[in-house]
C-alpha cells in the first residue's frame, strides 16, 4: 500500500492535506479514526478493503449471535431486539438513497456511503436469519414483509454482481452511448443507412444497386428502424448480427466493386448498430436492477415500520 | 462546443438589453487618481518609458489608471505569499520589502479556505433549481455602480473592489518577523524594483512569500498590463536583467540538486546559465491544428531543444512549460518521460561524459528533448557544471548509472582534489542525518509512468498538464450518471462537464477543466476575469467582469469551457443593448467552489471509479490505478 | 471493413442532465447544435412548438424522469394499499402475525375475526387502537368487560382454575417466595456436589431483568407458531435463566438425588430382602421373586403407569397369608367374660351362673372391663372383680333385652364411629344374648351342678383356662384345616400347603359319628360347643363352659376387627390399646400394618389412608414428575432390578411389632443414583432436557378450564 507523496517543493501547490485543519481538540482525539476511515477509503487496495470489511462484518454478527442468545436464555424478547438491529440496519440502509439525492452536502463520498450500504446488507441479512423464525414468515403482513426483504438483498446481491462484472463488457465496446441518447444515436444510424442505400439507388451506372436495394427493403430496413427486442435486451446475444452480416456478404457476389464499398459500409452500420443494442442492453440492466432494488426497499422500509409499531403494541 | 449561432428561439421573444462589458470597465483600484498617476509617472521606472511605443487604445497612463493600484503596506504586512497564483506584480516605490524564500508554514501564511455557502443556503440551491438553462441575477452580469466608457474620463468610481479579481487577498501580518528572518534566508528589495512578475507572466505560483520591512509604497500591477508594458525595449531588458539578478539564484537554489552550493559557486552558475524559450507562449494554438496529426507527427512538429545523440553539453532545467523526453525507438520516437517545472534534462549524460577519460570520445545525449508546446529552460554550460556543481552533488542523487560512473573513476579525473570530496561527503552525511528521507530523491529528471502507452496518451492529448483531471475507471463506471446529475443539481441544473473524452484503456480523460498547471485559457483574457484562486489554485472565472470574447473557451486545448446565452430566472434573454447580439459568459468545473461538499462528481460516484487528479506528476494515478488493480 | 466505416455526427452535449425532458432533434448537420438554445421546457413542449412546428421536435421524457415518476406511482399504490389494510375491517386478518395453536384457536373459532385479538390483546381497547391505527368501529366490540389488565390477566380468565389464584399464577414455579427459598436451601444442603455456579454476566442479567415475583405467561408460551407449534416447549437455558446455581447439564452439574428411596411412610413392613432370601425358598416349589407379582399392575392399558406401590392384599400376599391368618384368628376373641367369684359375692347378686361361683379369679378381661365400665384397666383384686359381675350381668341383660340398639349406643358412647358401630351391632344376633342371658342368669331354671360334675371336662372347669388353650392349641390348628375341608374345595386355599396338616385326624372322627345311630347327634350337639369346625368362616358363638361370648375374626380385613382397632386406637391412650394389643388376631393385623402411629404427621389422615399400602401424599406441589411407563417399553428395563437394587442382607426380625414402629426408609433397597439415569438420559440418547423430569408449574396443570368462560369465548360474545 502505497501512500501518496507530498509534493515536490518547486510546485508549491497548497494541497487539501497541507491546509491547517481548524478543528477543536475533541475532533483532535478522534483524528486516528477519520485518518483510518478516510485510509480505508482512499489509499487501501480494493482486495484489502473487502478482507477488512468481511472481517469486520463477520465478527458483528457474531457479537450480536452471542448477545441475542444470552438474553434468549433470560426470557427476554430477542426479536424485539433483532428487530430493533434490523431496523436500524434498514434506515442506514436506505440512507444512500438520501445521501445520492442531496450532492450538495458534505456527507461524506457516495462510493463510501456504498461500501457501508454493502457490508451493512450483509450483516442485516444475517440479523434477518436471527430475527425470524422461518425464512418466510406466515401471515399476511409477515409473509409479505419476509419476501420484500429477501428480495430486496437478493437484488442488492444481484446488483454487486452486476456493477462489477457489466462494466468491463460495457467498455470493450467502442464508444460511450448516454443512456438518454441511445434512441438518438438509433436515429442516426438508420439515417446514415437510408442515405448510404439512396446514395446506391441513384447510382445508375452500378448493376449492383438493386440487390442492396432488395436487402435494404427486405432485412436491414426494419433492423434499422426498430428498436432491439426484448430478447435481445434480456440476453444479447451476436446471432442477429451474424445473421444480417452473413446475408450482406452472401449477397456480395452480385455486387461490383463499388457496390461492395456500400456493402461494406452498410456492414458497418449493422455492426455499429449491433454494438449501441449491446450497450443499450448492459445500461438497461445496470440501470434497472438499481430502480427495483430502490422502489422495493423503499415499500420494505414502510412495511417494516408497519411491522415494528404493530410488534411493539401486541408483543405485551 | 460552439456557442449556437441563430438567434435563440422565436425572433420576437422580450429581450433585456444591457451594455456589453469592455475591457477596463473594471479598474483594478477605482480610487486611483490623476495626481497617484501624474506622481506616477514621474518615477522611474515610468519615466523613462517612451510612451509612443504603446498603442493609441491603451496608453500608458490608462495601464497605470486601469491595470494598477498602489498599495500602502505597514511593516510585517504579507504582500504576497509562496504558492499563491499570481495575476499581478509588484515594483516597490518607496520603502523596503523582504522576499523570503524558505517555505513558511501555511498557517502563518493564513490560508484559508474559500467562504462556503451554509447549508440551507446549498439545500434551497438544490431543490429550487431554475428551470431555464444558464440563468443569472442581474448584478451577476456586470459590474455594478456606474461603469465609464471613456478611458480619458478618471472620474473615480466607487465600484467595491470585491469584484475585482485580485483584491479580496485579505490583509495578514506575519508574526513574529525575526524568527522568520533568522530561519530563512531572505532579500531585501528597495525602491524601484519589481517582483511577482515572474509568476504573473508565466502563469506560475510565487516562489516566494513577500513581506515589507517597514513602511513602504507598492504599484501593483495586473500581467495584462504588464504585458503592454514589455513592449517598450528598456523594460523588457530591465526585467530580463533584474530576473537574472534577482531571481534566478533564487530558483536555481531551489533545484534539489544545488541546494549544498556554496555561494560563490552558485555566482558563477547563475553567471554562466544561459535563459531560453521554446514553442510559443500561445501553444494551444498549434495544438488544436496539430492534435489531429498522429503521434510521431506530432513529435516531429514540436520544436527542439536538445537532439539526441548530440555530444552533452549542458544541463537543461526546465523553468515552465512542457518538454517531452523521448528516444528513437523502431521508424519512431518513444517518449519515456515529460518533464514540467523544476525538472532537469541531461543530467546523467552529462555526468558520464565528464567521469569518462579524456582520450575517450565525450558522452552522447542518450535522449531528444522536445518542447511541448511553450517550454523556458535555463541551460548550464558542462564545464560550470563540473567545476561549480558535480563535486557538491551527493551520489544519492545522481541517476543510478551516473552514480555508479562516478564512483569507478580515477580521483584525478576530476576536477576537485580528494579530501575536499570527502569533506563534502562528511557535510552531506550530515544532512542526511539531518533532513531525513526528502534528501534521498534523485534529481528531478522527469515524470514517467510504468507503461509507456499510458504516457505517450497522456503526452499526446497534454493531459499532463492537468492537476485536478477527472479521470473515470471505467472497469468500475456503471454509466450511471450520477456525476453528471450531481454536477447539475449543484450547479442551478447546468451540467459543468460532459461525460465525453478520450479512452485509453480503462482509464476515461473526461471533458471537465482540470485547472491547469499551465492555464492557456487565461492568455489573452482582456479583463483577467479568468484568474487563479489564490488559495485553492483552481481557476475560476469572476462573470460580473467578464466581456464574454469567448476567448478562453476557445483557447483551452480540451473544450473544457462552454459559452453560454445567459437568462434571468424567467428565462428571458440578456442582450446587449447596443447590438442586441446575446450575452454570452464561460461555463466551467470550478470544483464546485464555495459549495459546502468538495468536488460534487467525485463524491457522487457510488463506486470509486471517479476521480479528480493531479497528472502533472505518476504517482498519484497510479497508485489510484494499483489500488483497483488486485 | 473499420475503413468503410462511415463518419456518425456527436451527439448533443447534455446541459441539464436532471430535466425531465430532453431534445429528440437529429441534427443532419452533425454539429451537434439545435436551433432552440433552451431546450425542451420542464413540461415537455419544445420551445419551436408554438412557433415553426416543421422545426420542433418530440422531447424525450429522460431515464431519471421516469424513475422518478415510477416511484411515485408506487408509492401512492402503496398509501392505498396501506389504508385498505390497515383502516378496515380486514386490518386483523392483515396483521395477524401467525396461527394461534391448535387448542386456542379453536376456542376462539367462533369469534369474529375482530374480536379474535382483543381476546388475549388487552391493550386492542377501542381508544388504544383508534389512537394507534385509526379504525374505530372493528375494534369498539372487542374492548369488553375485561380489556382492562394485561394479556396474563387474560390467560388466567380461562386457566385461573389451574393456579391457587392471580398472584401464585405469576410467581415462580407458582410458589412464593418464601418457598421457593426454603427449596432453594433445601437443595443446596442436599447436593454433595459444588454447583458450579455460571459467568457473572449471564447471572447478572438474571438478577436484573427477571423478576421473579412477577411473570408472564408468555414469557415462555408464546403464541402465534401455528398450529402445530408447542406451547409448551422451552429450552433448558432459559430454565436456568432466574436461578442462582446453575449447571451445564443432567450429566454435568446436576445434583445427586438424595431422596430416593422415599421417605415417605410406608405403611406394610414388608422386608424385600427377608422374603427374597428366606421366605420365598421355604415355600415348596419355591417360587420366584418376582417384582413384577406385587407391583405390575396387569390391568394397565398400554399408556398408564405399569407400576404401582402394590398389588392387593387378596392378590400379592393372600396365597401365602390367608392360612397363617386363619389359624391365628381360630381362637375367637371373647368379648364378654364372666369372671369366677365366690360364693358369697354371688349371693349378693341376684343371681349368677352356678358354673361360675369357686375359686374366685383374681381379673377380668380388659375388654370386658372395657365393655362394661369403660374403664380400660382391667380390676386386678377379687373385690374390683365382684363389682365388675354386677355390671356385667346387668348388661349382658340389657342387651339381651334391648338388642342392638343398646348395643350400638354402648359401642358409641365407647368412640367407635357410627358406620363402624352398626356393622359391630348387625354382626351379633340378639337371640345368642337372649340365650345367654336366660341361660346363665334365670332363676327359675334351677341347675343341677351335682349332675355335671361327672363331666370330665368339668374337672378343669374354673380351672385355668390358659392350660386348657395350650392344649388345644395343635388339636384347634388341625380342626381349622378340618373346617376348611368341610367349607369346599371353593376356597383356593383347600391348596395350600398349609391344609394338608398331618394332624387333620377329625374325618376319621367325624364318619366314626356316622356309624354311630339316630340317637347319638343329640348327645354330640350335647357336648361341648366346638366353633372350630362349625364356624371356620367366623362369627359370634357363646360358651358356656366358660362363659365367654366371643367374636371368630374371619381372615384379612375383618370389619370387626378393624372397627375394634381403629377404635381402641382412637382412644389415644396406651391402656385402651393394651386391652386389644395381646390378642393374636390384633397382632397378626400389626404386624405388617404399621398404621403410621410414628409420625405425627399422619395422625390427621383419616383411617381409610392409614390403612392403605402408601401413604398418598394430598396437597403436595412436587416440580418433578416420573413415569415408569417409557422405561417399561424398554425390555432391558422391565428387569426392576436394574435401577432398584436390593441390599440383599437380612436383618433379624425385630421382636417388637407394636405398630408405633414405623418404617421411615427402605433398608432393603441400594439409593437410586443419577448415574443410573445419566447412561441412558444424555442429549444423544434419551435426552437431558429440563422438561423431561421437572415441570414448571408446580401444582400439576391439569387443563381444567373455566368451562362457562371457554363456552362464552366459543359463543364469541366476549362482552358482559
Amino acid at each position: 500500500m502505497r501512500i501518496r507523496k507530498p509534493g515536490s517543493r518547486m510546485k508549491g501547490l497548497p494541497r487539501g492535506d497541507q491546509r491547517p485543519t481548524v478543528g477543536t481538540d475533541t475532533r483532535a482525539r478522534w483524528r486516528w479514526l477519520t485518518d483510518l476511515w478516510s485510509e480505508l477509503l482512499t489509499s487501501t487496495s480494493f482486495a484489502r478493503r473487502r478482507v477488512i470489511a468481511t472481517g469486520a462484518v463477520l465478527v458483528a454478527l457474531l457479537f450480536s449471535l452471542a448477545i441475542l442468545r444470552v438474553a434468549d436464555a433470560h426470557l427476554m424478547r430477542t426479536s424485539i431486539m433483532s428487530g430493533g438491529i434490523l431496523m436500524a440496519c434498514l434506515v442506514i440502509l436506505i440512507a444512500i438513497g438520501l445521501r445520492r439525492r442531496l450532492p450538495i452536502l458534505p456527507l461524506g463520498s457516495v462510493s463510501s456511503w456504498t461500501q457501508v450500504h454493502i457490508y451493512t446488507g450483509v450483516f442485516a441479512c444475517g440479523v434477518y436469519f436471527m430475527h425470524v423464525p422461518k425464512i418466510i414468515g406466515d401471515g399476511i403482513l409477515e409473509s409479505t414483509l419476509s419476501l420484500l426483504f429477501l428480495f430486496v438483498s437478493g437484488s442488492g446481491v444481484y446488483g454487486i454482481f452486476a456493477s462489477r462484472r457489466l462494466p468491463p463488457r460495457l467498455t470493450v465496446i467502442k464508444g460511450e452511448h448516454r443512456f438518454d441518447q441511445v434512441t438518438w444515436h438509433r436515429n442516426q444510424i438508420a439515417i446514415a443507412a437510408r442515405d448510404v442505400i439512396s446514395k446506391a439507388v441513384s447510382n445508375d451506372a452500378s448493376k449492383s444497386r438493386g440487390v442492396l436495394a432488395d436487402y435494404y427493403r427486405d432485412v436491414l430496413e426494419p433492423f434499422f428502424v426498430s428498436g432491439p427486442s426484448v430478447g435481445y435486451l434480456v440476453v444479447p446475444n451476436s446471432r442477429r448480427r451474424h445473421r444480417l452480416l452473413s446475408g450482406l456478404f452472401d449477397r456480395e457476389r452480385y455486387l461490383d466493386a463499388w457496390g461492395k464499398q456500400i456493402a461494406g459500409q452498410l456492414a458497418g452500420l449493422v455492426r455499429r448498430r449491433d454494438d449501441l443494442d449491446y450497450q443499450f442492453a448492459l445500461q438497461a440492466r445496470l440501470r434497472g436492477w438499481v430502480c427495483l432494488h430502490g422502489i422495493a426497499s423503499m415499500v420494505l422500509l414502510v412495511v417494516a415500520v408497519i411491522h415494528g409499531v404493530l410488534a411493539w403494541r401486541f408483543g405485551a | 462546443m460552439k456557442p449556437p449561432s441563430l438567434p435563440p428561439g422565436p425572433n420576437d421573444a422580450p429581450v433585456i438589453a444591457v451594455r456589453r462589458p469592455e475591457r477596463w470597465d473594471e479598474p483594478m483600484d477605482p480610487t486611483m487618481s490623476h495626481s497617484d498617476i501624474d506622481w506616477l509617472l514621474k518615477q522611474p521606472p515610468f519615466s523613462t518609458l517612451d510612451p509612443s511605443s504603446f498603442p493609441r487604445t491603451i496608453p500608458l497612463d490608462g495601464i497605470l489608471l486601469n491595470d494598477c493600484r498602489l498599495l500602502r503596506v505597514k511593516p510585517c504586512q504579507v504582500i504576497c505569499r509562496q504558492g499563491d497564483y499570481a495575476n499581478s506584480a509588484f515594483l516597490v516605490i518607496d520603502g523596503s520589502v523582504r522576499l523570503l524564500t524558505e517555505g513558511l508554514p501555511e498557517e502563518d501564511l493564513g490560508r484559508v479556505r474559500e467562504r462556503s455557502l451554509s447549508w440551507t443556503q446549498a439545500l434551497r440551491k438544490l431543490f429550487f433549481p431554475s428551470r431555464v438553462p444558464e440563468t443569472r441575477r442581474p448584478e451577476e452580469i456586470t459590474p455594478l455602480g456606474n461603469w465609464n466608457n471613456d478611458v480619458n474620463d478618471f472620474a473615480p468610481t466607487d465600484a467595491p473592489a470585491s469584484n475585482a479579481p485580485t483584491s479580496d487577498a485579505p490583509v495578514l501580518f506575519l508574526q513574529d518577523m525575526d524568527g522568520v528572518l533568522r530561519r530563512g534566508q531572505a532579500v531585501t528589495l528597495l525602491a524601484g524594483e519589481l517582483f511577482g512578475e515572474v509568476a504573473a507572466m508565466y502563469r506560475s505560483p510565487r516562489t516566494a512569500t513577500v513581506v515589507a520591512d517597514e513602511l513602504a509604497t507598492l504599484l501593483e500591477i495586473r500581467w495584462q498590463g504588464l504585458k503592454i508594458l514589455r513592449r517598450d525595449r528598456g523594460f523588457a531588458d530591465r526585467m530580463e536583467q533584474h530576473y537574472r539578478d534577482t531571481w534566478l539564484p533564487l530558483h536555481l537554489r531551489e533545484l534539489p540538486l544545488l541546494r549544498h552550493l556554496p555561494e560563490s559557486n552558485l555566482k558563477r552558475v547563475v553567471a554562466n546559465t544561459q535563459m531560453r524559450s521554446f514553442g510559443r507562449m500561445q501553444w494551444n494554438a498549434d495544438y488544436k491544428k496539430n492534435r489531429t496529426l498522429t503521434p510521431a507527427e506530432q513529435i516531429a512538429s514540436e520544436p527542439v531543444v536538445a537532439p539526441e545523440g548530440r555530444p552533452a553539453t549542458e544541463l537543461i532545467v526546465v523553468r515552465s512549460g512542457f518538454g517531452r523526453v523521448c528516444q528513437s525507438y523502431g521508424a519512431g520516437m518513444r517518449t519515456t518521460a515529460y518533464l514540467g517545472k523544476g525538472h532537469l534534462f541531461g543530467l546523467e549524460d552529462l555526468v558520464l561524459s565528464i567521469v569518462s577519460p579524456p582520450n575517450h570520445p565525450p558522452g552522447v545525449l542518450q535522449h531528444t528533448l522536445t518542447a511541448v508546446g511553450f517550454l523556458d529552460t535555463l541551460h548550464i554550460p558542462l564545464e560550470t557544471f563540473a567545476t561549480e556543481i558535480l563535486p557538491h552533488i551527493r551520489r544519492s542523487e545522481l541517476p543510478t548509472r551516473a552514480a555508479e560512473a562516478l564512483v569507478s573513476v580515477p580521483s584525478d579525473a576530476l576536477p576537485r582534489s580528494d579530501h575536499e570530496r570527502r569533506r563534502n561527503r562528511r557535510e552531506d552525511s550530515r544532512t542526511l542525518v539531518g533532513e531525513g528521507n526528502r534528501d534521498q530523491e534523485t534529481a528531478p529528471t522527469g515524470t514517467r509512468f510504468e507503461s509507456t502507452a499510458l504516457q505517450e496518451f497522456i503526452v499526446q492529448h497534454r493531459f499532463n498538464n492537468g492537476r485536478e483531471a477527472m479521470v473515470i475507471d471505467l472497469h468500475r463506471c456503471t454509466r450511471c450518471d450520477d456525476c453528471l446529475n450531481a454536477c447539475a443539481s449543484v450547479h442551478d441544473g447546468n451540467a459543468r462537464f460532459a461525460r465525453v473524452g478520450e479512452t485509453h484503456g480503462r482509464v476515461h480523460f473526461v471533458q471537465a477543466c482540470m485547472h491547469c498547471t499551465d492555464p492557456v485559457c487565461m492568455i489573452g483574457c482582456p479583463t483577467g476575469a479568468i484568474h487563479r484562486d489564490e488559495a485553492s489554485g483552481h481557476v475560476r472565472i469572476s462573470e460580473p467582469i467578464c466581456i464574454g470574447c469567448a476567448v478562453c473557451s476557445n483557447s483551452c486545448p480540451y473544450d473544457a469551457i462552454h459559452m453560454a446565452e445567459i437568462r434571468d430566472p424567467q428565462g428571458v434573454l440578456y442582450t446587449d443593448a447596443k447590438s442586441g447580439k446575446p450575452i454570452n459568459k464561460p461555463t466551467k468545473c470550478d470544483m464546485c467552489a464555495g459549495l459546502p461538499t468538495g468536488p460534487a462528481c467525485a463524491s457522487a460516484c457510488p463506486h470509486d471509479a471517479l476521480v479528480r487528479i493531479d497528472l502533472s506528476e505518476s504517482p498519484p494515478l497510479e497508485d489510484w490505478l494499483r489500488r483497483r488493480a488486485s | 471493413m473499420r475503413r468503410d466505416e462511415l463518419k456518425l455526427p456527436d451527439p448533443p452535449l447534455v446541459r441539464r442532465p436532471c430535466d425531465a425532458f430532453v431534445c429528440d432533434r437529429q441534427d443532419p448537420d452533425g454539429s451537434g447544435s439545435s436551433p432552440c438554445a433552451v431546450g425542451p421546457d420542464h413540461r415537455g413542449r419544445c420551445p419551436l412548438a408554438g412557433h415553426d412546428d416543421t422545426q420542433a421536435c418530440v422531447p424525450q421524457r429522460t431515464w431519471r424522469s421516469k424513475r422518478r415518476r415510477l416511484m411515485l406511482k408506487v408509492s401512492l399504490a402503496l398509501l392505498v394499499v396501506c389504508g385498505l389494510a390497515l383502516g378496515t375491517p380486514w386490518a386483523p386478518r392483515v396483521i395477524r402475525p401467525g396461527e394461534l395453536s391448535k387448542a386456542h384457536s379453536q376456542i376462539l373459532s367462533g369469534t369474529l375475526q375482530k374480536d379474535r385479538c382483543a381476546a388475549c390483546h388487552a391493550n386492542v381497547s377501542t381508544e388504544t387502537w383508534t389512537k394507534q391505527f385509526g379504525w374505530a368501529v372493528s375494534m369498539a366490540s372487542s374492548s369488553g368487560g375485561d380489556a382492562a389488565g394485561s394479556m396474563t390477566d387474560r390467560c388466567l380468565v380461562c386457566h385461573h382454575r389451574a393456579f391457587g389464584g392471580d398472584v401464585q399464577a405469576r410467581s415462580a414455579h407458582n410458589l412464593s417466595l418464601a418457598e421457593l427459598e426454603q427449596a432453594h436451601q433445601r437443595w443446596m444442603n442436599q447436593s454433595e456436589v459444588p454447583l458450579q455456579t455460571v459467568s457473572l454476566p449471564r447471572k447478572w442479567m438474571a438478577q436484573a431483568l427477571i423478576d421473579s415475583s412477577n411473570l408472564e405467561c408468555n414469557a415462555c408460551h408464546q403464541e402465534h407458531h401455528g398450529q402445530a407449534a408447542d406451547l409448551k416447549a422451552i429450552t433448558d437455558a432459559r430454565c436456568q435463566a432466574c436461578h442462582k446455581t446453575q449447571f451445564h447439564s443432567f450429566a454435568n452439574g446436576h445434583p445427586e438425588f438424595t431422596d430416593w428411596p422415599s421417605v415417605t411412610n410406608r405403611r406394610i413392613r414388608f422386608d424385600h430382602n427377608r422374603h427374597a432370601k428366606l421366605h420365598y425358598p421355604k415355600q415348596s416349589g419355591a417360587p420366584v421373586f418376582d417384582c413384577q407379582q406385587c407391583h405390575f399392575d396387569p390391568r394397565v392399558g398400554s399408556q398408564g403407569e405399569p407400576i404401582i406401590a402394590s398389588r392387593p392384599y387378596e392378590e400379592a400376599c393372600a396365597s401365602c397369608h390367608d392360612a397363617g391368618l386363619d389359624a391365628i384368628s381360630g381362637e375367637g376373641i371373647a368379648i364378654w367374660q364372666l369372671p369366677t367369684i365366690s360364693q358369697q359375692s354371688a349371693a349378693r347378686l341376684e343371681s349368677w351362673p352356678p358354673a361360675a361361683i369357686g375359686f374366685p379369679d383374681e381379673q377380668v378381661s380388659a375388654l370386658t372391663s372395657l365393655l362394661v365400665s369403660s374403664s380400660v384397666t382391667a380390676p386386678l383384686s377379687r373385690k374390683a372383680v365382684d363389682e365388675t359381675a354386677g355390671p356385667l350381668r346387668d348388661q349382658l341383660i340389657q342387651l339381651a333385652l334391648g338388642g342392638q340398639r343398646v348395643l350400638q349406643d354402648r359401642l358409641m358412647s365407647l368412640g367407635m364411629g357410627a358406620q363402624q358401630a352398626d356393622v359391630f351391632a348387625a354382626s351379633l344376633p340378639p337371640q345368642l344374648l337372649v340365650e345367654a342371658a336366660l341361660k346363665w342368669f334365670d332363676v327359675r331354671e334351677p341347675v343341677a351342678p351335682a349332675t355335671d360334675f361327672t363331666d370330665p371336662t368339668n374337672v378343669l372347669f374354673g380351672g385355668d383356662s390358659e392350660s386348657l388353650l395350650s392344649g388345644n392349641g395343635g388339636e384347634l390348628l388341625g380342626s381349622a384345616g378340618s373346617g376348611d375341608l368341610l367349607s369346599g374345595g371353593t376356597d383356593p386355599l383347600g391348596t395350600d400347603a398349609l391344609a394338608l396338616d398331618p394332624l387333620a385326624a377329625n374325618p376319621s372322627a367325624e364318619s366314626s359319628t356316622d356309624r354311630s345311630g339316630e340317637s347319638d347327634w343329640a348327645n354330640q350337639l350335647r357336648q361341648r360347643y366346638a366353633p372350630e369346625s362349625t364356624q371356620p368362616l367366623g362369627g359370634w358363638y357363646r360358651d358356656d363352659v366358660i362363659g365367654t361370648i366371643t367374636y371368630r375374626s374371619s381372615g384379612h380385613a375383618d370389619p370387626i376387627l378393624v372397627a375394634l382397632i381403629e377404635t381402641m386406637l382412637d382412644q389415644r391412650s396406651q391402656g385402651a390399646w393394651a386391652a386389644l394389643a395381646e390378642l393374636p388376631a390384633v397382632k397378626a393385623c400389626v404386624e405388617c400394618h404399621t398404621l403410621g402411629m410414628g409420625s405425627n404427621s399422619e395422625s390427621h389422615l383419616g383411617w381409610a389412608s392409614r390403612w392403605r399400602t402408601t401413604e398418598v401424599r394430598l396437597g403436595v406441589r412436587s416440580l418433578t414428575r416420573f413415569s415408569h411407563r417409557p422405561h417399561w417399553n424398554i425390555s432391558v428395563l422391565r428387569d426392576c432390578r436394574q435401577c432398584h437394587a436390593m441390599t440383599g442382607e437380612v436383618v433379624p426380625e425385630s421382636g417388637d411389632k407394636a405398630p408405633v414402629v414405623t418404617v421411615e426408609v427402605h433398608a432393603d433397597f441400594h439409593a437410586l443414583s443419577k448415574s443410573a439415569c445419566v447412561t441412558c438420559h444424555h442429549p444423544d440418547g434419551a435426552g437431558d432436557s429440563c422438561t423431561q423430569c421437572h415441570q414448571y408449574h408446580a401444582s400439576p396443570i391439569r387443563l381444567d378450564l373455566d368451562v362457562t368462560e371457554v363456552a362464552r369465548r366459543a359463543r364469541g360474545n366476549t362482552l358482559e
